[in-house]
């Protein structure tokens, strides 16, 4: 049946499409994979160059090194996920497609919300593959007991546990997906990409600061519900190979419960899709 | 306060003739008034031609009508329904191009329609091949619209609104760029479109193309409406010409001179003697009636041409910086915009 064309619930067509029409991107597709799984094939490359030359230099497998990967693809996902967030948020603006979607008379809200599951299934294709990556190297190219000496705790030269693995994945794609929406949702609302990326450059930096600020004294705590990035940190799973916990600068730390973490997380996912989605519904086409 | 919604409905007379039906139409940009009180009726089954100098607010009119844009006050039904309210349902019969035609750079013009097509449902992308072939497109249909031409663009444009199957085609601007192939053929499509009696609105500058196209006119000028009706009217109430070339000019304009039906004769280096005839005198006779004079006094005439009143005299009459629009040939109520 086909849905009604008020509906605001995008349909598999229209999504599908969308997936079709972001995968046809060349230069983006092509960097993503390039900044991603290129990134960390030259990372465990040179690892294993490396450990061919010096054999004292642990190879590219076990727990800390499946940290470190995973760290590192978090780095280049959230560059990766902005990036497609604002091209997912604002190129039917800026090519003026908007306005010929528009007059097919489908609900703008159901033309805003296909896009939002589109690019992620773009993300998913790029990350899931470069995870599998990593997670096949950690587990393979494990380093033998000497080089337990080379490492500080014992899960180091251990093939991470699949629960390690599941939940770090998790984490992982859950940081890159916060980062894709609320950029998507800063590109839906000032309508254009290079300012998106700029402007969810800028809050990433001024997450940084509230960390500092809110650790600074006791009055400013009440900044971690607007800490997205912090609380982020706060939700990362047990990783092998590094200290369980580590201090802040000043000696103050706190914690946050896992409801009031999954609120503000849900509270920062909804309110900037919720204003793009607002604007997109207003806006001039 | 300016909305997509809510203007009162009760100005329109809701005829159930009338494809389109605007009334007091009044939309702003800011503090400047691009829309003053625009009243546009618009009959089914007629090619009606939207005119107007740059920024007259042709496109602005259509983005309106379309819901594309919020207006300040006024209102507008499609096919007797109020819009912008039922504007979802509408869009079903509705395929438009407002400005230049806006796609995707990236992936082909085919892809493009497969995605408005998947917007619109309704088997849109059953037509997506016939769309493609009537709009001259099939060769280039697989090429990225980045490589596309400014013709090619505006072709895609005219399929991205065939894959509706149309009751009401809104073109706006659509023949620029077109090869002289391609002209043809969208005059052609246009014609036929009006020939099924479904409802045509063509915004253009090419005037000779819309007096093609089109039996009505409505011309914008600043905001306003200053001519709405049949463009036969025109050409009943216009100035109608002939044109002469022949080998004695100074002995041909005294012969012109008492020639009954011609109120002025005069020479132009480019283009002969212009005979400008009376009110109501038709051009083709006249012009019969004047090569009898002037072959009677011995000219000898190697060039006879009747023009009859042009849109585009008309127009530029119309829109002339400081014109008056009670002063124009033409300004009886029921032609004048409303
Ligand atoms: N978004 C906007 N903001 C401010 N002014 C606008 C906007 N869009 C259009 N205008 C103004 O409205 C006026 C009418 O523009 P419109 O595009 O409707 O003209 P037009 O009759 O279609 O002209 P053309 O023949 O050049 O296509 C212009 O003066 C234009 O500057
Ligand atoms: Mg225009």
């Amino acid at each position: 049946m086909i849905p009604p064309r008020t509906a605001w619930v995008p349909d598999w067509a229209l999504i599908r499409t969308r997936f079709l029409e972001l995968r046809r991107h060349r230069p983006l597709v092509i960097a993503m994979i390039g900044g991603n799984l290129g990134i960390l094939l030259i990372m465990i490359t040179a690892i294993s160059v490396m450990h061919a030359v010096h054999p004292d230099v642990a190879p590219a497998g076990g727990g800390s090194r499946f940290t470190s990967f995973v760290f590192l693809m978090l780095a280049t996902g959230v560059i990766t996920a902005m990036f497609l967030g604002a091209i997912v948020g604002s190129e039917d603006l800026s090519s003026k497609f908007f306005r010929a979607l528009v007059t097919t008379g489908r609900s703008r809200l159901a033309l805003y919300l296909a896009r939002l599951p589109a690019g992620l299934a773009l993300l998913a294709a790029v990350i899931i593959p470069t995870y599998a990556v990593a997670v096949g190297c950690a587990v393979t190219l494990l380093p033998s007991r000497s080089f337990e000496y080379y490492y500080a705790f014992s899960s180091s030269t251990k093939a991470p546990g699949i629960h390690v693995i599941l939940a770090a994945g998790g984490w992982l794609l859950l940081q890159l997906i916060v980062v894709y929406a609320i950029t998507l949702a800063i590109s839906a609302l000032v309508g254009s990409e290079a300012p998106a990326v700029m402007i969810a450059t800028l809050l990433v930096l001024a997450d940084l600061v509230l960390t500092t600020v809110m650790h600074s004294h006791v009055l400013w705590s009440w900044l971690r519900f607007v800490d997205i990035e912090w609380i982020l940190w706060g939700m990362r799973p047990h990783f092998p190979g590094i200290a369980t916990c580590c201090g802040t600068l000043t000696g103050l730390s706190f914690s946050m419960p896992g409801w009031e973490q999954l609120l503000a997380l849900v509270v920062w996912l909804v309110v900037p899709l919720g204003l793009g989605a607002y604007r997109s519904i207003t806006r001039d086409a | 306060m300016e909305s997509f919604e809510g203007a009162a409905q009760s100005s329109l007379s809701g005829e159930s003739h009338l494809a389109v039906e605007v009334a007091g139409l009044t939309k702003r940009f800011g503090r400047r008034t691009v829309l003053s009180d625009v009243s546009v009726a618009i009959p089914r089954g007629v090619g009606f031609g939207i005119l107007g100098p740059n920024g007259a607010g042709k496109t602005t009119l259509l983005r309106t009508l379309l819901g594309l844009v919020r207006y300040s006050s006024g209102a507008m039904r499609i096919f007797g329904q109020p819009v912008p309210s039922e504007l979802p349902a509408l869009f079903r019969r509705i395929g438009a191009v407002v400005d230049e035609p806006g796609f995707l750079p990236h992936i082909t013009g085919r892809q493009n329609l497969e995605m408005l097509a998947a917007a619109r449902g309704d088997g849109a992308s059953k037509r997506i091949d016939y769309a493609l072939e009537r709009a001259g497109l099939g060769a280039n249909s697989d090429q990225k619209v980045a490589h596309y031409s400014t013709g090619m663009r505006q072709r895609l444009g005219v399929a991205s609104c065939l894959i509706a199957d149309p009751d009401l085609l809104i073109l706006d601007e659509s023949m620029n760029g077109l090869d002289p192939a391609g002209m043809q053929n969208l005059r052609t499509l246009m014609r036929e479109h009006v020939a099924s009696s479904r409802t045509l609105i063509f915004c253009s500058h090419l005037l000779d193309e819309v007096e093609r196209a089109c039996e009505m006119v409505a011309i914008l000028d600043k905001g306003k409406v200053v001519f709405q009706g049949p463009i036969a009217q025109i050409r009943g109430q216009g100035t109608a010409l002939v044109k002469i070339g022949c080998d004695d000019e100074r002995r041909a304009l005294s012969v012109l001179a008492s020639v009954p039906c011609a109120t002025e004769a005069r020479f132009d280096h480019h283009e002969g003697i212009i005979v400008v005839l009376r009110a109501g005198c038709d051009p083709v006779h006249s012009a019969v009636e004047i090569n009898r004079s002037l072959l009677g006094a011995g000219v000898a005439v190697h060039l006879i041409a009747p023009e009859r009143p042009r849109l585009e005299d008309w127009f530029i009459e119309l829109t002339r910086p400081g014109a008056s629009t009670d002063s124009s040939p033409a300004s009886s109520p029921e032609v004048r915009g409303r």
